[in-house]
């Protein structure tokens, strides 16, 4: 089974300060001094295909893991962690043109479908939400794309005894469901109790990874060019040799207008007091006494 | 702008999902020339429909910009029924909304703030050639063209973008809002769909547990909410005790959730509850975008924290630096004697040395 893993590591939001949420007139924001982590779906789903891929006892059912990124910074200290827990492959999609991918799934997705095309995985494992745009559609979009059934919402995926079925738990409206089903599959991880956190690598895996590479591959290698000056169109150079569906693809659906900062609605008073039973005197008697249920 | 409602009525939060449809609607200044309710059910056929309102405009203008004095308050002309045979997967909602997209072609198409409506309107879009957004808060239809804004950046900011091609396809956010009614809608034109069940050879078993029943946390008027600041699962029980004190619910932002201190069901945020109880009291609570999207419409907020630079005092009323353990038992001791008429509890002769 060869697996792929979809992830985008982001700047840690709660260590910017209220001044730092500023942006150019292309609307970049500069997030280049705090530093980047996993999103917590993105980590998940990167914990749950090793967890997988540990249950395989036979040779023949081996899994293969890919963890792959579509990132024109260096994402690639996070792909060296990944190979040391145990990826076979660390791959970095990046595109000549430095375009602003950021609020543009559609063109993630076509990138992410070329290359699973490409390698042949049967599995791939995404986060429901992340990056900088929070999207949201890049899984359903990959999908789509290569005409592949997927469920939403997963929190737990089990192997069966048949090679190419999976045990998957999801929720849905307001249900758990835990469905039996076929490979060839998109899964888009969710919220949820189960969510595991990414094992951290021993110093020795560290120290063997060193030695292994990161895989860049660019647009064009994909047959994709995306030209950051038509604001993301996607042209096709190679249509009629790739596999993918006939489907002309389609220009980015959507374009930025703008970003706002939500306005911090009103200033806040503290309370003050040389201890805690000072404050809540004050707290309860100023505010809370009137809104409290008699 | 001919526009569908989506909604699932076996779903457990459908009056919340209609009232939040129905709270953007009643933002939106557009002229909607005709709006239908496209309802999935199964088993028995509904009875009550969700009540949907939307705004129309009275000899609407050609580029669908607003005319004054000319607004009305209309709910949808049609209800189109489709009757669903079992337990369902996204791919055969898809297939049906091909369907009836194919025999009432829509301009827009709206579908609630779950996870699965934000699927559909994704993939649905994608198989249609037009354009999709989820977790839409606010809308606007300029030189005809759909203008939309949804938070990005972990709620940190909001962007607004333009779409590009018709049908748009909306999920809409979750936000606080009143449940929609339930009403009774013999007068409408309803259609019944009685289609043939698409049948997928990928999935092979499934099994369905309902989640556990709803707490009553969302529609509470006082809530305490616990977060990563209260540190152990003993100190979580000492909050649902003062919470009890209180006549409050308990909720948890994430890292409490994660951490098995309290219910999945009670998670507070974007991925959780939004709620806009009369008050909130945030204790320990860092208050990162996500987490305050959750609370940020509460009529009012007492935020305790150790750390007087955490985000949650940008959006509190009252802020109190301080731990939040210490503050909670003495607030609790003063309600506790107030409700036992007590006099004021003194201060401890420790205290004074």
């Amino acid at each position: 089974m060869k697996i792929v893993v979809c992830f985008k590591p982001i700047a840690d939001y709660a260590r910017l300060s209220q001044e730092d949420w500023k942006w150019d007139e292309n609307h970049r924001i500069d997030t280049s001094f705090v530093r980047r982590i996993f999103n917590c779906f993105e980590e998940s789903a990167l914990e749950i295909a090793l967890m997988l891929s540990g249950t395989s006892e036979h040779a023949s059912d081996l899994i293969e893991l890919t963890a792959l990124t579509v990132d024109n910074q260096q994402g690639d200290l996070f792909l060296k962690q990944l190979l040391a827990v145990g990826y076979h492959h660390g791959v970095r999609i990046q595109c000549q043109k430095n375009p602003d991918l950021r609020f543009t799934p559609m063109v993630i997705s076509h990138l992410i479908s070329a290359y699973i095309q490409k390698q042949g995985h049967d599995l791939v494992i995404l986060g429901m939400q992340g990056g900088e745009g929070d999207n949201g559609q890049t899984g359903f979009l990959v999908a789509e794309r290569l005409g592949w059934p997927c469920i939403g919402e997963v929190s737990r995926i089990i192997r069966e005894e048949s090679s190419d079925c999976l045990k998957v738990t999801s929720r849905m409206d307001g249900a758990t469901r835990v469905q039996t089903v076929k490979l060839p599959l998109v899964l888009i991880i969710g919220d949820s109790l189960d969510s595991p956190y990414l094992r951290v690598p021993n110093l020795k895996q560290k120290l063997h990874a060193k030695k292994k590479q990161v895989t860049l591959v660019s647009d064009l290698e994909l047959g994709l060019y995306i030209d950051p000056l038509t604001n993301n169109n996607l042209t096709d150079n190679n249509l009629t040799n790739n596999d993918l569906t006939n489907k002309p693809i389609p220009k980015a659906d959507k374009t930025l207008m703008d970003l706002q900062r939500p306005q911090a609605s009103q200033s806040c008073v503290f309370i003050e007091g040389k201890n805690a039973r000072e404050q809540a005197r004050h707290l309860y008697d100023q505010y809370l006494k009137e809104r409290l249920p008699q | 702008m001919k526009t569908a409602v989506v909604l699932f009525v076996d779903s457990p939060s459908l009056r919340r999902q209609a009232g939040e449809i129905n709270a953007m609607l009643n933002n939106f200044k557009a002229t909607i020339s005709c709006a239908e309710l496209w309802l999935f059910y199964k088993g028995l056929e509904p009875e009550v429909f969700p009540e949907i309102h939307f705004t129309s405009l009275d000899g609407a203008l050609t580029d669908g910009s607003l005319k004054d004095g000319s607004l009305k308050d209309e709910t949808p002309s049609t209800i189109r029924l489709i009757a669903m045979e079992q337990e369902q997967l996204s791919e055969s909602y898809l297939q049906w909304l091909q369907h009836l997209m194919n025999q009432y072609p829509m301009d827009l198409l709206v579908f609630p703030s779950n996870g699965l409506g934000s699927e559909l309107a994704t993939r649905l879009a994608y198989r249609l050639n037009g354009s999709s957004c989820v977790q839409v808060e606010d809308w606007n239809l300029t030189s005809k063209k759909l203008e939309v804004r949804k938070p990005v950046y972990g709620n940190n900011l909001t962007a607004g973008f333009i779409l590009e091609y018709l049908p748009y396809c909306l999920s809409v956010a979750k936000q606080a809002c009143a449940p929609a009614k339930m009403i009774p809608r013999n007068f409408v034109k309803k259609e019944t769909f009685p289609l043939k069940m698409p049948s997928f050879d990928w999935a092979k078993e499934m099994i369905k547990i309902p989640d556990q029943p709803d707490t009553g946390l969302a529609d509470s008027d006082l809530v305490l909410i616990a977060g990563q600041g209260v540190k152990s699962k003993e100190t979580m029980d000492v909050l649902q005790g003062i919470a009890d004190t209180m006549g409050a619910q308990l909720g948890g932002s994430r890292p409490v959730v994660m951490n098995a201190w309290i219910n999945m069901n009670r998670l507070i945020g974007a991925s959780g509850l939004i709620i806009s109880p009369k008050l909130c009291i945030a204790a320990g609570v860092s208050g990162t975008g996500v987490f305050s999207m959750g609370i940020k419409n509460s009529e009012f907020i007492v935020a305790i924290n150790i750390d007087s630079k955490a985000p949650i005092f940008q959006i509190a009323d009252i802020g109190i630096v301080g731990d939040l353990q210490e503050v909670l038992c003495e607030l609790e001791k003063i309600i506790t004697a107030e409700k036992k008429g007590l006099p004021e509890p003194t201060e401890s002769r420790v205290e004074k040395k």
